[in-house]
């Protein structure tokens, strides 16, 4: 299975699990892992050149933080330029019809702040209802997003767990056929 | 010695009547043309009788509208001359034909020589093309439908003229004899247009371009003049219009990118010769005869300019013109032209019209000729009420896809000209330098050879119905120069301009250009964005720096424009750049060192 595995910070330097995750992603030539903010540091998102790579790929991650219950702006700005109808969604945009969707989110809350009685009042499915609805109208097949909470301060065992969860999930991925 | 300065002398009188009549008759609102005119009659025989000999002027003024029909030519490629076919041969041939029948039904009608009404018939039937022309490219109607489809008449009489001279012996009473045999005549014609089509084609653009490397003026224009004198007596020698041989010179041209600098080389000679040309006609009238013989003249003059208004009128109306067209149409081409006298005069030397005729005759085309300009004035006096009665209506001017104008189109010019053709807005593309330019022009760029201060070259190369210009030269005074230019003639059309450094921008905005760009600001941020990058800022965090830097600079420099609205222009460029320079480290300083803390 070819995975397409895009990474979406805009300052990776300064998100220490972000990058530790980064580091244990395995080498793989059927898994291409993308920095998108370092590929369109001004924005301009070529949408002919994502197209050819999801075109490539069996399965789509999406390994971002969580920014207002929402993805980093570029993105945003990457689904409304590759995303498009005709090749996405509506009559014969069937491009992605079948994928693997998953999101792989860190947040800086824990997780009983994702709850109704949490101080983000809902749960964390309810917040990502958008991503799925993304995902449903491109015909994809949406799966659970992993999720790291109270990312900002993990360390050692935390980070490892969470991590190892990630690139379990790719290399199961990674031997089916 | 004493013909010398006669020769000075006519040209001094000719000159000052010019100079006198034409400013007076152009401030009363009634146009150039009446004020030649009536220059040509205070000169003539008849009034202050300093020029006698009217017959020869005419003739060698006649060479102006030879001119004339080159320019038309540099107007019109061939492929809009071919778009234009229906209406030349179906407007145009149905005005010629029906004046025609209605003015021969007429004489016939007043027991004339079915010979003489036939011929007088065909000759009132064409207009003038100086006349006609010249009133609507003064009054900046060629744009509106008036004005097209009166040019493509004029151009159907001018090729129309050719068959009736050559059938004009045909009607002969008495022969001429034959000079050469008919079949060498043909083919020497033949031979004629092929050496002009073909050298035309070839030969032209490779000269015009050596020629134009020069980088002397009057050598372009010495072979602009030698080209089109040059064609005009092979078209004499083998018995052809000189005017309508120079017209396909200029079609051959019209592609040309050297199109603009030959209209503008050769404009102020057809100027000059179309004066004298309406000045010979205004000298030749005949006083003696027009007191003797007032009542046929006036009446034959009448009848000329009515019979061919209410063709024209009918004409405009079967083609649902707009009432204004309709109007100007008419008024414009109700005349008789120079064409006639040419026919007239060919037919009184081989007897088919007697003498008096012709002076008769010559007298009715010189009278309506005089009353086109009154007429033209009456008919925009009528306009203009109508306009003032009805609510305005949408504008008649076709609106011309507005196009983008680029001054200077070395490696600056080139990326930007590129990037727009290749979304598809129509260029325009201006440079002094041949060598820049040919190689666009076969991608589909107007290209224009010609310095751009020009302010006739501007606006030959469109800049009227231009959207934006943008000037990339090299040279900054130049660039400078040329937006308050362009900013004075053209108040509302958009500027963008390149600027080499700070003050450069600053003056560049006080000359009023509406966006400019620091040539070197724009690379120096990417490239400093890339050195960020590699000390370890990432790609985007590096280019948020550089944009933010802009911003800043921009700032800045927003305020160093306003502040040198009203203060110190009299410090030193150099001192006051060194002042700004000094004043924008300490300010960076300050604005720099704030620290980007937005994400977690």
């Amino acid at each position: 299975m070819n995975i397409l595995y895009y990474v979406v910070h805009p300052d990776l330097d300064h998100s220490n699990a972000n990058r530790s995750l980064l580091r244990k992603l395995p080498l793989h030539p059927q898994l291409k892992v993308i920095d998108l903010y370092d590929r369109y540091p001004s924005f301009s998102v070529n949408a002919v050149a994502e197209k050819e790579l999801i075109d490539w790929a069996d399965a789509l991650f999406f390994q971002h933080p969580l920014y207002w219950y929402s993805v980093p702006a570029l993105l945003k700005q990457w689904f409304e330029i590759v995303l498009t109808p005709g090749y996405a969604y509506g009559k014969e945009g069937t491009a992605l019809a079948g994928k693997r969707w998953q999101h792989i989110i860190s947040t800086g809350g824990n997780a009983n702040a994702y709850r109704s009685e949490g101080y983000n009042q809902y749960s964390m499915e309810e917040l990502l209802r958008p991503l799925e609805s993304t995902a449903g109208l491109c015909r994809c097949e949406w799966h659970e997003p992993l999720i790291h909470f109270s990312a900002k301060h993990a360390r050692g065992e935390q980070l490892n767990a969470f991590n190892d969860q990630v690139v379990n999930t790719l290399t199961d991925l990674l031997e089916t056929r | 010695m004493t013909t010398e300065h006669n020769y000075f002398m006519d040209a001094l009188v000719f000159l000052g009547a010019a100079v006198v009549f034409v400013p007076v008759a152009k401030r009363a609102g009634l146009g150039s043309v009446l004020g030649y005119l009536v220059g040509g009659i205070a000169i003539g025989p008849y009034l202050l009788g300093l020029i006698e000999d009217s017959e020869s002027i005419l003739h060698f003024s006649e060479f102006g509208v030879v001119l004339l029909l080159f320019l038309i030519g540099l107007e019109l490629n061939p492929g809009r001359l071919w778009g234009m076919r229906r209406q030349i041969f179906g407007l145009g041939g149905t005005q010629v034909m029906a004046s025609a029948a209605l003015l021969a039904a007429i004489a016939l009608l007043f027991n004339f020589d079915w010979r003489l009404s036939l011929v007088a018939a065909f000759g009132l039937a064409l207009s003038s093309t100086a006349i006609a022309l010249q009133t609507l490219e003064e009054r900046k109607l060629m744009a509106t439908g008036a004005g097209q489809n009166g040019f493509a008449v004029l151009l159907f009489q001018d090729i129309a003229v050719i068959p009736m001279i050559a059938l004009l012996p045909l009607l002969a009473t008495t022969h001429a004899e034959a000079t050469t045999t008919p079949w060498l005549q043909v083919l020497k014609a033949v031979a004629a247009i092929a050496v002009i089509i073909l050298g035309g084609h070839f030969a032209l653009t490779p000269i015009l371009k050596r020629i134009a490397s020069l980088h002397m003026r009057e050598m372009f224009t010495a072979f602009s003049l030698a080209l089109v004198i040059g064609i005009a007596q092979l078209m004499d020698y083998v018995g052809l219009s000189m005017a309508l041989g120079t017209f396909l010179a200029g079609v051959l041209l019209a592609d040309s990118e050297y199109r603009h600098e030959l209209e503008i080389d050769i404009e102020p000679f057809k100027g000059l010769l179309m004066g004298l040309f309406f000045m010979a006609v205004g000298m030749s009238i005949d006083f003696n005869l027009l007191v003797n013989q007032l009542g046929p003249v006036v009446l034959l003059a009448v009848i000329l300019i009515a019979v061919k208004a209410l063709v024209l009128y009918a004409l405009a109306w079967y083609l649902k013109m707009s009432n204004s067209d309709r109007l100007r149409f008419t008024a414009v081409l109700a005349q008789g032209g120079e064409f006639a006298f040419v026919l007239f005069s060919l037919a009184t030397s081989t007897n088919i019209i007697s003498l008096d005729d012709q002076s008769l005759l010559v007298l009715a085309v010189v009278i309506s000729m005089i009353c086109t300009p009154l007429l033209v004035n009456l008919v925009e006096y009528i306009i203009v009420k109508q306009h003032q009665n009805t609510p305005q209506p949408q504008d008649e001017i076709e609106e011309n896809n507005g196009h983008i104008l680029i001054c200077g189109y070395g490696r600056y010019g080139q990326v930007i000209g590129r990037m727009l053709h290749g979304l598809g807005h129509s260029t325009t593309l201006l440079d002094s330098d041949p060598n820049q330019i040919e190689l666009v022009r076969k991608f589909g760029f107007k290209v224009f050879f010609g310095d751009a201060t020009r302010l006739d070259l501007l606006e030959a190369a469109g800049i009227g119905n231009a959207r934006a210009v943008i000037l990339t030269m090299d040279d900054q005074q130049l660039v400078t120069h040329l937006t308050g230019l362009i900013r004075k003639n053209w108040p509302s059309i958009v500027i963008l301009a390149r600027a080499r450094n700070r003050q450069h921008a600053v003056d560049l905005y006080k000359a009023g250009a509406n966006d400019i760009s620091r040539e070197t600001f724009s690379s120096a941020l990417e490239l400093g964005s890339s050195a960020l990058n590699f000390l370890g800022m990432s790609k985007h965090n590096a280019w948020r720096a550089a944009q933010k830097f802009r911003h800043y600079d921009e700032k800045l420099l927003a305020a160093q424009f306003e502040m040198e609205g009203d203060e110190d222009t009299l410090i030193q460029l150099s001192h006051r750049s060194r002042r700004d320079l000094e004043e924008i480290y300490r300010q960076d300083q300050s604005i720099l060192e704030e620290n980007d803390n937005e994400w977690t």
